[in-house]
């Protein structure tokens, strides 16, 4: 399985284990006794989009894509973003 | 490798290209919509019955939440990494990984069957809680989605025999578009249900 150990695979594994911080931070926040605070949420929501922005524009290689399509996937995670933060 | 074949060099240096079939965007972002709406209903409700949606929220086991999502996280990252590799063609490469993904997947169902089990242990009641309600609904249409996804990537695999043209590679990508999706709704339905209050 050498080809595994491609060379090219290293920004997905540096995004992966940013992705897997995140989501362990997050769990740590989701700890926290005092959840429901506005900086806790805050901070999962940030990492709620910057994750699914990593996702997007490595995994989904939206990187190499028509400016386009990546602002449109973008734009949908600030939309999320805000409304949860709106809905808290 | 075979270096006869043509590739789809997404790098830099070359003009943008939309990754993956065009058509599977429409989908991807018709789901990413739908599920939005679901999200802005249930962030709705939850704020006209704060106390029951936090008694549900704070009753969900969160160690499974997250183990989930590293499994879908790490399926993502396999994923990612098959489709790069088949493109350059290693085959055999990418088809391991596509396997390795597909039984994380399996992994999230099996740990998602465990979850529900024990809510379901209840029995109906567990549906007076307005909470639950949107527990399946969300969890539950989000894991049909992974269900499909990994229908899919079986069916990568098993066209991963070689390497193969363009088109093949294209609809590679195509299929592990759809696998991302399926991760990155998890990215949003983990908070939302089981940390956010």
């Amino acid at each position: 399985m050498a080809g595994i150990m491609h060379r090219s695979l290293a920004p997905f594994s540096v995004v992966w284990a940013v992705l897997v911080a995140s989501s362990l931070s997050s769990w740590r926040i989701g700890g926290q006794s005092e959840l429901g605070s506005l900086p806790a949420d805050l901070l999962v929501v940030i990492f709620i989009a910057l994750k699914i922005h990593l996702i997007g524009g490595y995994f989904m290689e939206l990187r190499h894509a028509p400016r386009l399509l990546t602002l449109t996937f973008n734009l949908w995670i600030a939309a999320v973003s805000i409304m949860i933060l709106a809905l808290l | 490798m075979n270096l006869e074949l043509p590739q789809r060099e997404l790098s830099k240096a070359s003009k943008p290209e939309v990754p993956g079939e065009e058509g599977v965007w429409v989908v991807i972002f018709g789901e990413m919509i739908v599920f939005s709406i679901l999200f802005a209903v249930f962030l709705d409700a939850r704020q006209k019955d704060a106390a029951a949606f936090e008694a549900g929220r704070a009753a969900l086991d969160l160690t499974l939440g997250v183990v989930n999502t590293l499994i879908l996280l790490t399926s993502s990252f396999a994923v990612a990494a098959a489709v790069d590799l088949y493109r350059k063609g290693d085959a055999w490469s990418a088809r391991a990984l596509t396997l390795v993904a597909a039984l994380l997947g399996l992994g999230f169902c099996i740990t998602k069957a465990f979850e529900y089990k024990a809510k379901l242990a209840a029995g109906a009641a567990v549906f007076d809680n307005p909470f639950h309600v949107y527990y399946f609904l969300l969890t539950g249409l989000h894991l049909v989605h992974v269900i499909v996804g990994i229908g899919i990537l079986l069916t990568m695999s098993a066209y991963m025999g070689r390497p193969g043209h363009p088109a093949r590679q294209r609809l590679m990508e195509s299929g592990g578009l759809f696998w991302h999706l399926v991760d990155l709704l998890w990215i949003v339905i983990f908070p939302l249900l089981y940390i956010l209050h």
